[in-house]
């Protein structure tokens, strides 16, 4: 008999369930503010390149959100992205530069230096029963150390354009970081909705000591979310090297910020359990546009941050009030 | 397994503390010239604190500690190798110390750990004046001979500042502005973090030198020091002012990327724009030749370091230094560098 | 005729797609014990919540000390004297009982600072009468869960309450401090107060009620006089059915040993604790709240570490390092506390029933929505889940099917062994049966079962055989027909000394 009901709800309803999923409130945030900006500024927004551009600068952090939403859906946090951005993004300079490595290698070694950085969050987090908050801040100020030791400061350049395409190019013609951005969100999407593991990772995030009686593998899945986020933020700083065409031990200052601001933004709970991939990335879009209207709507950098905070928390209590009306 | 791990990380612990208390013993008396000098063992024998202050130490026995904002800028590595070869040449030992980012705070306490460790000299740009006047002062009663460069701290007693003058480069990059576009229009201003003196120096002497002029000034957009915002908010920005005349950047942050990463700037440069900016270091010079940049202001690092140490040397050695007026400024001088010249100040450099 | 101190007529109240009350009328006299009883779901809380002014009615009048009121706020119904204390109790552990008494009007003497002495004085008063006997600067964290719930009436009685009403207070406390419970509730009585008791231990209300009311799907049953009214009467008036047997325990063939426990050492609760357990078996665990029985079923699923001890599923040695192992091995675990361990409450009933088999039921860990649908329908059906849908969350099912939800987890795992510790605490009495009547017939299928309650009539009637732990060691064993109440109790008190 339930099964009926729900059937003819199938029919019916595949509108309802669009606009009943979490994601939906904050796209109408992302519509209403792309509006407000074509209303503003039209042909300096909408055009082509402006678009393109916009997208490109905020798949830097919606790759990093991906791997960030992964943790926080399992109430972590992982506040190392940043840095871990900065150090596989200078080691497969110096790895192409230096080492004379072939460049399939060294994004290889970027990649793999992400992956050991992410376990070993994980690590400390479950055999050692750190805070994560306080794991990821070690690791934070390590990986950023590392970066600065290898490179003595100085930005790597010289690249070949072999590894710059992987920031600078174009696949059927769109840029290769939106490209990236776009395959990883559908593969973490449909790892977390249509895996055991992903449906591991949610219950883990609802219920530790829960899931864990209920024969969840906690601790590994933990291990391999952190990982996991260590892996995105490696993809993601090497593409940002490939984009700028150098290796910087200073960049991603201050992203693990940004990745976490566009995870809360696109619905999770920092207490766990709730999350999205999709919510991640539409938070990063959020952020981008907001920066990039701010930038051409003329306002003075001076108030940007300012406002940047304020769009954050209306967004986040816009959202907030339509789940308790829900209720 | 976990009882293993735990009792690893308490020796491990046990022992960093033990190794830090032994350093902290060892240190005292023989301060910090011990790990610095190694040739000559033999006086270090001696008590050195206890000699009078007033006697000139031996050259070996020196130490000027050069302090930069923070030790990820690498607009500061000039400074470096300059400030280490002019120390080597002076015989004298030099430790750059600093900051991880450009932290007041932070650099407080590495002033104050400068302080604990009594070496002679320091050379420092200061993160903000005020915030570090008063460690300043707390140093220059502690007998060490203190100095600013890059930044100053006009107020505290430091002896000297060595360095470029902002608010007169960013008049120069005005009066170069509106040679470059004497018809005028709108320019739009880049900058870094906002707040910091010298970069705010720099805008005040552009705006005030053009205000009443036929230059528009555009709201300021800031990159936050970072290369990735910089490029992306020139990009944006360029892309969507289509009537913009020019861009002053405080400082060269977009030219540190690649230059294919910079495709608006480009196609700005080949529609009749023009850029000036702040800043000559190896990466920009490249932009000069590719003509996507028009004129590039350097501050003198190298000098900064080479003058500042050489001079706090003369300081500590007790001789008589002209530290010009009543400020004791000295002007490191700046450079300019355009298509006609960037070749030969190109080979100047120290590829980076 | 006595005066009522509260009236409440014709109370209705409806929440989105639900009734909770039509017309429902309670009066109160001044210094009675009146007993509230019925199912989960039948309107006692929302009644009380009307009372202290959480909801308000959609209709109905409510009449104080004879004058007509509204209730808007809880602070209110505070001002009038109307003090509600919950199941779970709102005291801050890390304060004093001092503090606690006092919390949120503390004594002022300058603008800031509290009045302690003054404040100590009373408060001790307070505690003295309702027999907490401790310094009132002891902290809430170090008293028991019966010692807490004496500040939570002393907090009550200094706020000058007239009414004071008690929501379970007994569902988590042993017989002894539920005995000390019930003497402060007949000085309360004695001193003019009146009480509300909610619970769904019938026989503590014959031993305290005055009156007992009854609600039903949202509607009053009736009230009763105490005196002329019958166990069975009440669970009649209750269910609406009159319920043929209150224990529904089939004979079943026992098979041969499924699993047993040899020497298990874990902690200081699970000292030396060998057992076996046969195929279609209840074994009931009896004892005193914090006697280890949990503690040695945690150790058995590969919760806590084992020191020292082997176990044998099926005569296979097991190795745990985890819940996962157990689980492979074929055990599952309905644990005490199902909120905090057995379910994840934001979680959709469809994901929690299919957590425990996803790793045997999905193939290459790809998740298949129409075997978790068909195994989810399956359990729904099978075991009576009352839920609008597989896709509602579990937070917003009641008690007793929660716990159904949590059972139908295990039973998708196909376990041999179930452990159910304390699987119908909290429960209200229909639902109470079904998991009864379930559990008999999972031991005629041949699944060997180990069931941990407090409730000393569910044990009888449940089990085949029963042990009785105390002090975390195994005092005794008891065939079915050997166990009573005084055999058991004699067991523990043996073992006390």
């Amino acid at each position: 008999m339930n099964n009926q009901v729900e059937k003819k709800q199938d029919a019916s309803g595949i509108l309802r369930r669009i606009t009943k999923s979490n994601s939906f409130g904050i796209f109408i945030i992302l519509l209403a503010m792309c509006l407000l900006l074509t209303l503003a500024v039209r042909d300096k927004f909408l055009s082509g390149s402006n678009i393109v551009s916009v997208i490109r600068q905020f798949s830097f952090y919606g790759i990093l959100a991906i791997g960030m939403c992964m943790v926080i859906i399992t109430a972590g946090i992982d506040l190392s992205v940043g840095s871990v951005f900065a150090l596989a993004g200078v080691l497969a300079c110096i790895a192409i530069t230096k080492w004379n490595l072939p460049v399939f290698v060294s994004v290889l070694i970027g990649m793999a230096v992400g992956l050991v950085v992410g376990y070993f969050n994980g690590f400390c987090v479950t055999i050692l029963k750190l805070p994560p908050m306080i794991a990821t801040l070690g690791t934070m100020s390590i990986a950023r150390g590392v970066a600065y030791t290898v490179t003595g400061g100085y930005p790597i350049g010289s690249l070949p354009d072999s590894f710059k395409f992987l920031g600078l190019g174009y696949i059927a013609g769109i840029p290769t970081p939106i490209v990236l951005m776009v395959v990883l969100a559908v593969l973490a999407t449909l790892f977390l909705q249509k895996t055991v593991i992903g449906r591991w990772i949610y219950a883990i995030g609802g219920n530790e000591e829960g899931a864990r009686l209920s024969g969840v593998p906690v601790n590994q899945i933990k291990r391999l979310v952190y990982a996991l986020s260590g892996l995105m933020a490696a993809i993601s700083g090497i593409a940002m090297a490939a984009r700028l065409g150098v290796g910087q031990s200073t960049s991603g200052l201050s992203y693990e910020m940004d990745a976490i601001a566009a995870t809360v933004i696109g619905g999770a709970s920092l207490s766990g359990g709730s999350g999205s991939i999709l919510g991640a990335i539409i938070g990063a879009a959020i952020m981008g546009v907001l920066r990039n209207g701010l930038v051409l709507l003329d306002v003075s950098a001076y108030w940007q941050q300012t406002v940047i905070g304020i769009v954050i928390i209306l967004a986040v209590t816009l959202d907030n009030l339509r789940h308790l009306k829900k209720k | 397994m976990k009882k293993l791990v735990v009792a690893l990380l308490t020796a491990s612990m046990l022992l960093g503390l033990t190794a830090c208390t032994m350093e902290g013993k060892k240190e005292e008396p023989a301060q910090a010239a011990t790990d610095e000098t190694p040739e000559e063992t033999g006086e270090s024998e001696e008590p050195a604190a206890e000699e009078p202050a007033t006697e000139a130490k031996s050259d070996g026995d020196i130490t000027i500690a050069v302090v930069p904002k923070s030790l990820d800028n690498a607009i500061f590595l000039d400074t470096q190798t300059a400030a280490e070869a002019k120390a080597e040449e002076l015989g004298i030992n030099l430790q750059w110390v600093g900051p991880t980012t450009s932290d007041a705070g932070q650099q407080v306490t590495v002033v104050e750990g400068l302080i604990e460790k009594q070496v002679d000299g320091i050379l420092i740009s200061c993160n903000d004046a005020d915030a570090l006047k008063d460690v300043i002062d707390r140093a220059v009663d502690a007998g060490i001979v203190v100095a600013c460069f890059d930044s100053d701290s006009p107020e505290s007693a430091r002896s000297f500042y060595c360095g470029t003058d902002n608010y007169a480069i960013g008049k120069l990059a005005a009066e170069k502005m509106q040679e470059t576009i004497p018809d005028g229009g709108k320019v739009a201003i880049l900058t870094g973090v906002l707040g910091a003196p010298n970069l705010e120096e720099r805008i005040r002497g552009f705006k005030e030198t053009v205000e009443g002029s036929n230059i528009e000034v555009m709201p300021i957009q800031t990159g936050n020091d970072d290369v990735q915002t910089s490029v992306d908010v020139v990009g944006q920005y360029t892309a969507a002012n289509s009537d913009l005349a020019a861009w002053f950047f405080v400082g060269g942050w977009p030219y540190f990327a690649d230059p294919d990463a910079l495709p608006e700037v480009q196609k700005f440069m080949e529609n009749g724009g023009h850029i000036i900016s702040i800043d000559t270091c190896e990466p920009m010079m490249q932009y000069v030749g590719m003509d996507m940049v028009d004129l590039l202001i350097g501050q003198n690092y190298p000098e900064m370091g080479a003058l500042g140490v050489e001079t706090l040397y003369k300081l500590i050695q007790g001789e008589d230094v002209d530290l010009g007026d009543e400020t004791h400024y000295i002007d490191t001088g700046y450079e300019l560098v355009d298509k006609s010249n960037y070749e030969e100040v190109w080979e100047t450099k120290a590829p980076w | 005729m006595e005066q009522e101190l509260l009236v409440m007529k014709n109370i209705n109240k409806s929440f989105p797609g639900v009734r909770a009350l039509k017309d429902v009328s309670l009066s109160l006299q001044r210094g009675e014990v009146r007993a509230l009883i019925g199912e989960n779901g039948a309107g006692k809380s929302t009644l009380m919540k009307i009372l202290s002014g959480v909801y308000q009615a959609d209709s109905g009048q409510i009449f104080w000390e004879g004058k007509e009121t509204k209730i808007h706020s809880t602070t209110e119904a505070a001002d009038m004297g109307i003090s509600i204390i919950y199941q779970e109790l709102n005291l801050m552990p890390n304060m004093s009982i001092l503090e606690n008494i006092f919390l949120g009007r503390e004594y002022k003497k300058a603008r800031f600072l509290m009045d302690f002495k003054k404040a100590a004085q009373e408060a001790r008063g307070y505690a003295d009468m309702v027999g907490l006997n401790l310094d009132v600067h002891t902290l809430v964290q170090d008293l028991s869960i019966a010692q807490r719930q004496m500040v939570e009436v002393a907090k009550a009685l200094s706020m000058h309450a007239k009414l004071i009403v008690m929501d379970e207070p007994t569902s988590s406390l042993t017989d002894r401090e539920t005995e000390i419970l019930l003497n402060v509730v007949r000085k309360l009585r004695d001193s003019g107060v009146t009480v509300v008791f909610i619970s769904h231990r019938l026989s503590e209300l014959f031993e305290i009620a005055d009156r007992i009311s009854v609600l039903r799907d949202g509607e009053s049953v009736g009230t009763v006089e105490v005196k002329d009214c019958s166990e069975e009467r009440l669970i009649a008036m209750m269910v609406g059915r009159s319920l043929e047997d209150i224990y529904p325990k089939f004979d079943t063939k026992i098979g041969e040993v499924v699993l047993e426990a040899r020497h298990l050492q874990a902690g200081a609760m699970v000292q030396d604790v060998s057992f076996q357990l046969r195929k279609g078996e209840i074994l009931g665990f009896a004892g005193l709240v914090g006697a280890g029985r949990s503690e040695v079923m945690r150790a058995i699923f590969g919760v806590d570490r084992l020191e020292s001890g082997e176990i044998y599923v099926d005569g296979q040695r097991l190795t745990l390092r985890s819940p996962a192992d157990a689980i492979r091995a074929g055990l599952g675990l309905v644990p005490e506390d199902r909120k905090l361990l057995g379910l994840i409450l934001d979680m959709s009933v469809r994901e929690n029933v299919t957590l425990a088999c996803l790793r045997e039921e999905m193939q290459k860990g790809v998740l298949k929505e129409s075997r978790e649908e068909e195994i989810t329908q399956q359990y729904i059906e099978q075991l009576g889940i009352k839920t609008p849908g597989q896709e509602q969350k579990v937070l917003n099912l009641s008690g007793g099917n929660q716990q159904k939800v949590v059972i139908g987890k295990w039973l998708a795992t196909h376990p041999k062994i179930l452990i159910l510790d304390e699987p119908t605490r909290g429960i209200d009495v229909g639902a109470k049966k079904e998991i009864h009547e379930l559990m008999s017939r999972l031991a005629a299928t041949g699944v060997g079962i180990i069931m941990i309650s407090s409730e000393m009539p569910e044990v009888l009637g449940m089990s085949d055989r029963v042990i009785v732990m105390h002090g975390g060691r195994i005092c005794g064993e008891l065939s079915r027909e050997e166990a009573n109440q005084e055999h058991i109790m004699g067991l523990i008190l043996e073992a006390a000394e």
